[in-house]
C-alpha cells in the first residue's frame, strides 16, 4: 500500500515536470528584448537612412514581435525615428518605416 | 481514493502555477519599456490666443512663412531635402509674425529657443516641414518608407495649447 501511494507520487511529479515543460515553451519569446534590440540597431544602420546618434532606444513587446525604436534623447526636436519590427520566433525584421 | 485527490489538487495546483508563469498564455498586453512625452512648457510662455488653429495657420505671414520654407526644404532633390520650420507669434493686437528655425536634416529639426516676448508678441505656434513622405504610399525614390506626420515626437515636443503645422509633399496642410 505504502509503494503504491508513492508510485502515484511520483506519476504527480512527472505530470508536474511535463506541464512546467509545456508552458515554459510557450512563455518563452524565442528572441529576447535584447536581442531584438541588436537586430534593429543593425537593420537601421544597413538601411543608411538615418543615424542613431543622440537617441534612446525603446521596445515594446507585442504577441508575435518586438517593435524597437529609437527616439531622439533631447526633446527639443522634432521627428525622425526609424521603428522595426522583429518576429519574436525567427528575429527576422519584418518591416521599418521612418517618422519625420 | 485519498491518493487520487491528492493527486488531482497537486495537478490543478501545478497548472494554475503554469498559466501565471507563462505571458504568453495571460497574453500581457503591450507595454513600452519606458514612457516618453517631454514638453518644452517651461521654455514658451504660450500666450492665449483667440483665434482657431485653422485661422493661425491661414494667416496670410503664416502661408508666407511657410510656403517659403517648403521651397526651401528642396523637397524633390533626394540628396539635400531636409525639414524648416518656424515660430509662429501673436501679439497682444492680434498680429501674426513667424521667426524660422535654422534648417533641419533630412528628417528632424530642432528650432532655435524662442525670442522672448517683444513687439511680434508670445508664440502660439510652430510649424515645418516633412519632404520625406511620398504620396501615395510614403515610399521614397529608394523604397523605404515613411509615416506621414505629425510624428509622435512633433507631438510630444509641441506645447499644449498652441498650433502645431507640418507640410508635406502632397502639398497636405496638418494641424495638430
Ligand atoms: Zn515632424
Amino acid at each position: 500500500m505504502k509503494k503504491r501511494k508513492h508510485n502515484v507520487w511520483l506519476l504527480v511529479g512527472a505530470a508536474a515536470m511535463a506541464l512546467m515543460l509545456t508552458f515554459a515553451g510557450c512563455g518563452s519569446t524565442g528572441i529576447t528584448r535584447e536581442q531584438a534590440i541588436t537586430i534593429a540597431t543593425q537593420a537601421v544602420a544597413d538601411d543608411g537612412v538615418m543615424s542613431l546618434d543622440g537617441r534612446d532606444t525603446e521596445s515594446v513587446e507585442e504577441a508575435t514581435y518586438w517593435h524597437i525604436y529609437f527616439p531622439y534623447s533631447s526633446p527639443l526636436t522634432r521627428g525622425g525615428e526609424p521603428h522595426v519590427w522583429v518576429d519574436k520566433t525567427s528575429g527576422n525584421v519584418t518591416n521599418i518605416y521612418y517618422t519625420e | 481514493m485519498k491518493a487520487s485527490w491528492k493527486s488531482f489538487i497537486a495537478l490543478l495546483c501545478v497548472l494554475i502555477a503554469c498559466i501565471a508563469w507563462s505571458p504568453a498564455v495571460l497574453a500581457a498586453p503591450a507595454v513600452a519599456e519606458t514612457a516618453a512625452g517631454p514638453v518644452l512648457a517651461s521654455q514658451i510662455s504660450p500666450l492665449a490666443s483667440n483665434k482657431t488653429p485653422e485661422q493661425i495657420a491661414n494667416d496670410p505671414a503664416v502661408k508666407a512663412a511657410m510656403d517659403a520654407a517648403w521651397a526651401d526644404s528642396n523637397a524633390d532633390n533626394a540628396t539635400t531635402r531636409h525639414e524648416e520650420g518656424g515660430w509662429i507669434y501673436e501679439d497682444a493686437d492680434g498680429n501674426i509674425s513667424v521667426q524660422r528655425w535654422p534648417a533641419g536634416n533630412r528628417s528632424s529639426i530642432d528650432p532655435c529657443p524662442p525670442a522672448p516676448p517683444q513687439p511680434g508678441g508670445q508664440v502660439v505656434g510652430e510649424f515645418h516641414t516633412h519632404p520625406n513622405w511620398h504620396p501615395p504610399d510614403g515610399k521614397d525614390e529608394a523604397g523605404k518608407e515613411w509615416k506621414q506626420g505629425p510624428s509622435e515626437a512633433d507631438k510630444n515636443a509641441k506645447t499644449p495649447g498652441t498650433t502645431g503645422i507640418v507640410q508635406d509633399r502632397s502639398g497636405n496642410v496638418t494641424l495638430y
